[in-house]
């Protein structure tokens, strides 16, 4: 078949041109394999807080496919026109309109099959290595690693659909192959850029959107979701932005001739003018990876110096037990043997019972409780002032309708607390034993302490539970 | 015999807009099986447009082409390539050649596209290789040789076919002089095997190696002179002379 060799040599004598492709191709299918490879990891499902790098990889996979996409049919503008000029040879010397859609064709099936191929090997490399530096980061060893057949199979169709587009794209631009344009060569030559305002002012509106939601979403279990949104919104204003945002710009500059008309202005608008509309694509990958390795950076650095905090957040004491039947006294006693055993001295307990938190937000001095938790910030918990001194060793007195109030990050300064219809005089407390986020949760907890049980139920109507 | 008949040709670019440009007016002219026809004409005078129309890469707005007993008006995109492929040769300014492809790869793809048998495609490589003296860079790749040579290539792969007719573009446009004085010999000793040639130039060199020369201005055939028995010389200062006018004329225009 002379289409399959036309095709084939084609690729073969313009490999300075194909090989970059193909090497930006693998390397593409391998980062989105190894994302593919996380998420469907059986074993990860099943460990503790597994569903948090889920989430977490769904955003990063969110982000790649977009990335790939839009990088994939950047690279085939760069082989577009050597293409073009092939093929409008191949025209000129007698080859039909569908011929040369077939070459087109066979070229993209090769250079898809070769992607995949080297994709998968470079995949499974590049998994194996991010997935043990995962299993020593987690420091488990329950991950078993699998191959993985469905990230496989899922890399396959999201790059099958992508060089379908580009076929697709390709095939479009064998329209405006006209072997005419060979006749003269200067109508060969680069077109200025056209100008785009409304896509411009389009992309600014979708990065700033993007901004504003990761800005303004606050911490709840919904801001996963707001993120991932966030991302999306980022990356596709990011490249409408260098694409056409940036063409928008120099051609407003040049617009302005007491500007423009200066030697070092001249030469560096005209300059940029052409190279922007080559290379916007580039850049705006190039920012994108930049912005994603100073938020891994700076999550994995607040990680770390927050991680001694977050321990005393969670654990406060070295054995903590929460039940809401009353057993606890078995607990200690279990405790207290267990001590013996072992031969460790059983410091202070401490016994308090409070209420099931509920799941809210403040708003001034109002605590607004929220039924949909996945909206709320905070979980508020009330106990009774006999338990807090009995706990902290003091000796408070509080009337009915005074209330201490003990929020971990110190934020709450009102002098009267309204909660459930009724108004409180509160007081804010500074530390409190223990003030722990039992549940672990995304959740900042919030200790109400009362005169009495009466009041302690009134503000929270959930059951008591002890601890 | 008559092998290309253009009457009454017209192009009109963005018919559909108000400030549609016409680029033929009115062009009618025939050429005979075995003739070497020069168009001459200013830039911008519609040379380019007509070669296109002949080529079958555009279509004419109006009137009517016959190439080889074929209206090339009827022809869709599906025939006018193979009508391209089995009847006509192209020769560049820009030589056009696919670097990809060795020199021989280069004069031989036609054939290969029209699945022609080996020993036909080497028997008619070797005699045309000796007639254009390029048998020693065949092995070759076009981006290792000079432009001379390049050109001498690029008119063994239009010739190879044995086309009706030669359409040469500017052939010797990015030519020094002495690699032009050769093709333009090559040209002529073909054309004295039979072979038809349509030559678009702007050099008076080259049209005096045609036997008929065409002027084309604003759309028109403006004039039309022959060689018959003239030397070289006389028919090239006669070029000139006709040149002269037809700038003279675009002058005389202006002051009335």
């Amino acid at each position: 078949m002379i289409h399959i060799r036309l095709a084939w040599h084609g690729i073969i004598h313009h490999r300075q041109q194909f090989g970059p492709f193909l090497l930006a191709s693998t390397v593409l299918m391998a980062v989105n394999f190894t994302f593919f490879a996380v998420l469907n990891n059986t074993g990860l499902k099943t460990i503790e807080m597994g569903e948090a790098i889920r989430s977490v990889t769904t955003i990063g996979t969110v982000f790649t496919i977009i990335l790939s996409a839009i990088f994939m049919l950047y690279a085939n503008n760069f082989l577009n026109k050597q293409r073009n000029q092939d093929l409008s040879i191949y025209s000129m010397l007698g080859l039909r309109l569908h011929d040369l859609r077939f070459i087109v064709i066979i070229e993209q099936m090769i250079l898809w099959l070769l992607t995949i191929v080297m994709g998968i090997i470079a995949g499974t490399t590049f998994f194996r290595l991010s997935f043990l530096l995962l299993k020593h980061l987690l420091g488990s060893n329950t991950l078993v690693e699998q191959l993985p057949v469905r990230a496989i199979v899922s890399c396959c169709i999201l790059f099958s659909v992508i060089f379908c587009c580009l076929i697709i794209y390709n095939i479009y631009q064998l329209y405006q192959v006209k072997p005419i344009q060979l006749m003269r060569q200067s109508q060969a030559t680069e077109k200025a850029p056209k100008n785009r305002w409304l896509m411009s002012w389009f992309g600014l509106a979708l990065l700033g959107t993007g901004y504003a939601i990761s800005v303004m979403t606050k911490p709840n279990l919904s801001a996963i979701l707001q993120f991932m949104l966030a991302v999306v919104l980022v990356t596709v204003g990011t490249y409408i932005l260098f694409i056409m945002g940036s063409i928008t710009l120099l051609k407003y500059l040049k617009s302005r001739p007491h500007f423009y008309y200066r030697p070092n202005h001249f030469i560096a608008v005209s300059g940029m003018l052409f190279r922007m509309k080559q290379n916007g694509a580039s850049l705006a990958s190039i920012c994108l990876l930049c912005a994603s390795i100073l938020v891994t950076m700076v999550a994995s650095v607040s990680l770390f110096v927050g991680e001694g905090q977050l321990i005393k957040q969670w654990n406060p004491l070295d054995i903590m037990t929460l039940s809401q039947s009353d057993t606890l006294l078995q607990h200690e006693q279990q405790i207290v043997h267990l001590g013996r055993q072992h031969d460790i001295k059983i410091g202070n307990i401490y016994q308090a019972s409070m209420t099931t938190p509920i799941i809210g937000d403040f708003s001034g001095n109002q605590y607004i409780s929220h039924t949909n938790i996945s909206k709320g910030v905070s979980q508020l918990s009330t106990m009774t002032l006999a338990d807090y001194n009995q706990i902290q060793g003091t000796k408070l007195k509080l009337k009915d309708d005074e209330v201490l109030v003990y929020t971990q990050a110190d934020d709450f300064h009102q002098q009267t607390l309204k909660i459930n219809g009724h108004t409180y005089h509160s007081q804010t407390i500074a530390h409190f034993k223990l003030a722990a986020n039992y549940g672990h949760s995304i959740f900042k907890p919030i200790f109400i302490i009362t005169a009495n049980q009466q009041v302690a139920q009134t503000i929270n109507p959930q059951k008591m539970v002890a601890r | 015999m008559t092998i290309l008949s253009l009457q009454h040709i017209q192009k009109q670019y963005d018919i559909s807009q108000q400030n549609g440009f016409l680029a033929l007016r009115d062009v009618s002219f025939n050429v005979d099986e075995g003739e070497y026809v020069a168009i001459m004409g200013e830039s911008g005078a519609g040379k380019t447009t007509l070669l296109n129309i002949i080529a079958t890469l555009d279509n004419a707005t109006g009137g009517e082409i016959i190439l080889n007993n074929q209206n090339l008006k009827q022809l869709s995109e599906k025939h006018a390539a193979q009508f391209r492929r089995e009847h006509l040769g192209f020769v560049f300014q820009n030589f056009n050649l696919l670097d990809t492809f060795n020199n021989e790869e280069n004069i031989l793809l036609p054939l290969v596209l029209d699945k022609k048998s080996v020993p036909d495609m080497k028997m008619r490589l070797a005699t045309l290789a000796k007639q254009l003296e390029i048998e020693g860079i065949l092995k070759r790749f076009p981006y290792e040789i000079s432009g001379g040579q390049k050109q001498r290539i690029a008119a063994a792969r239009a010739l190879i076919t044995q086309p009706d007719l030669l359409l040469a573009d500017e052939p010797t446009g990015a030519l020094d002089s002495h690699n032009t004085e050769r093709l333009l010999t090559i040209f002529e000793s073909v054309n004295q095997q039979g072979q038809t040639i349509l030559m678009v130039t702007h050099s008076a060199k080259a049209a005096s190696h045609a036997k008929r020369t065409l002027f084309i201005k604003d759309g028109k055939i403006f004039h039309e002179i022959y060689r018959g028995d003239q030397s070289r010389t006389a028919y090239m200062s006669k070029i000139n002379a006709s040149l002269e006018a037809l700038s003279n004329d675009d002058e005389e225009m202006m002051q009335s």
